[in-house]
């Protein structure tokens, strides 16, 4: 029963942009409960990768299965609805709006799935209870009147953080969730992780920083031009020759 | 009476303004041809109590319902069409729409429509009861409007507004509520054009041409782009303005285009929206007020 286990399975994964190869066939899977890092170096295809597995690219070869159904293909919104949440590497709260607001739009997936019901009421008692819970899971429920534009970066994340998890999802997936964040925010990004962990969910992490890759991944995928070159625990994966030429290559080109 | 025609013209000025804040205000699309529904609904009615013999009370919702099919092709058309080509693409409507009406026979060409007064329930609309009407369509559309920033749907073009992948990321066909926000906007436009035809007893088709788009648009501006009161209160100042002063009235166009560019640069959040000057104002005079009574 091996294969229950496996949330999400990839399999032969391509994507080519005219002649450029940015992901060359790679397999992966994501066992419920764990947290899988995808790392490498810069241009590996970690984030091409990662667009793919959440409708916003669609691949040029290869399946992608959640839960043993083929999503690949499926539009960004669709894939949502099958359960997969993401946070952006550059982060898109909507900054027009309140941190509540952005909060409550992500209930609209299971309260209100058409246009229809679209026409109802979002700002119920018990909705506008809820979102506070979210908030509070991520320690900013006293910004929740505030502007999503005027948070802070680490904030803004936070925020999109408990937008992804409003959404119920059954794979949760961070986009270089620490690029850009100060050395606390880091630090409390960790901690909540380590909730969020504790709690079962399952984590597909995209993140360039070695350090905060190891410290948060049960298991790691690194990708390098493309192609998959190790695969293991951040401690085998660290002692890999493939992994350190392909990091060292790129400290020598920087 | 002149002021109740006055009071008519700001009626439907409120309800345009309104149905335009939908589109370009909560879902973001700018649009630039909102006339042309206006016209769609007007010419709607026109035939169908004129040449069809229908009763006013069914012409209205039809010429509702005529623009919103109109609005959620262009809506179809548009989905794939980004920001400043879709401004592009609505001010080619407005004009297309404006020279079928002004050279197919049909719709009475150069001629115009001459459009019946309507009945409703035997009792022959004058002025006064257009206004009525005018005053319960303005409410309706207003409790919607109030509506909208707490309901899904005013979530949803929220969140396509903002960012269109993002909203993608939480389960939004973000095509699907464009869609739904031009129906919805052109419906009220095309409602408003019925009643328009009715008060005005005849229609052309410059009474639609894309000066008028630009108009609404100045209004929306002038009050504040997605927000709930703004685009009423731009409708009134703009419509009372020419009358009051002789010269907005002469230059007409050089205000409405004045007020768009200096909007734009100073309060693009126009007069009601968050941190406008008015708002500052009012903020300081709410809490000079607070202070006075503490000392006091």
């Amino acid at each position: 029963m091996a294969e229950a286990k496996e949330l999400l399975k990839v399999m032969g994964l391509k994507k080519y942009f005219g002649g450029l190869k940015a992901v060359d066939g790679v397999d992966l899977s994501v066992r419920r409960g764990e947290t899988m890092g995808l790392i490498g170096p810069n241009g590996a295809g970690k984030t091409t990768f990662f667009n793919m597995v959440c409708g916003a690219y669609t691949p040029t070869e290869g399946k992608i299965l959640l839960d043993g159904h083929e999503i690949q293909g499926l539009p960004a919104h669709a894939v949502a609805r099958k359960g997969i949440a993401r946070t952006f590497q550059i982060t898109k709260v909507f900054k027009d709006m309140t941190v509540e607001d952005n909060l409550l739009a992500a209930f609209a997936l299971r309260r209100a799935p058409n246009l229809w019901s679209s026409l109802g009421r979002s700002h119920t008692r018990r909705n506008r209870e809820e979102a506070m819970e979210y908030l509070e899971r991520v320690d900013i429920a006293a910004l929740a009147q505030s502007k999503a534009g005027d948070l802070s970066l680490g904030y803004m994340r936070r925020l999109e953080i408990a937008r992804a998890l409003a959404l119920q999802p059954i794979l949760l997936m961070l986009d270089e969730p620490c690029a850009g964040l100060s050395k606390d925010a880091t630090h409390d990004f960790m901690e909540l992780t380590g909730k969020l962990q504790a709690a079962g969910t399952t984590i597909m992490l995209v993140e360039h920083n070695m350090a905060v890759a190891t410290a948060l991944c049960n298991r790691m995928t690194v990708l390098s031009y493309g192609v998959k070159i190790a695969e293991g625990t951040p401690q085998e994966v660290q002692s890999n020759q493939a992994v350190i030429d392909a990091y060292l290559g790129e400290a020598e080109e920087a | 009476m002149y002021e109740q025609v006055i009071a008519i013209n700001v009626g439907l000025a409120m309800l345009l303004a309104m149905s335009l804040n939908i589109i370009t205000g909560f879902a973001g699309q700018p649009t630039l041809g909102h006339a042309a529904f206006y016209g769609i609904g007007a010419y709607t009615s026109a035939l169908l109590t004129a040449k069809a013999g229908w009763p006013f009370l069914l012409a209205l919702p039809a010429a509702g319902i005529m623009a919103a099919l109109v609005g959620m092709l262009l809506g179809l058309f548009s989905v794939r069409v980004r920001e400043d080509f879709l401004a592009v693409t609505t001010i080619g409507i407005n004009f297309v729409v404006v020279a079928i009406f002004q050279y197919v026979e049909f719709f009475g060409a150069s001629m115009g429509l001459a459009v019946p007064k309507p009945e409703m329930f035997g009792v022959r609309f004058g002025n006064t009861e257009i206004l009525g009407l005018l005053i319960v369509l303005n409410v309706l559309v207003y409790l919607f409007m109030r509506h909208l920033p707490h309901s899904w749907l005013g979530l949803a073009l929220g969140g396509v507004r903002n960012d269109e992948e993002a909203a993608a990321s939480l389960g939004y066909n973000a095509d699907h509520y464009k869609v739904f926000a031009f129906t919805i906007g052109t419906f009220f436009a095309g409602m408003t054009g019925s009643v328009y035809a009715h008060f005005m007893g005849f229609i052309s088709s410059t009474d639609f041409s894309f000066p008028v788009s630009i108009g609404v648009l100045s209004m929306a501006v002038l009050g504040g782009l997605g927000t709930v009161s703004g685009p009423l209160i731009g409708a009134i100042i703009l419509t009372l303005a020419p009358e009051v002063f002789r010269f907005v009235s002469d230059y007409r166009m050089l205000v409405y285009g004045g007020l768009l560019v200096l909007m734009m640069r100073f309060q693009p959040q126009g007069l009601v929206g968050d941190d406008s000057f008015l708002q500052r104002i009012w903020a300081a005079v709410r809490g000079r007020g607070k202070e006075g009574k503490r000392h006091g």
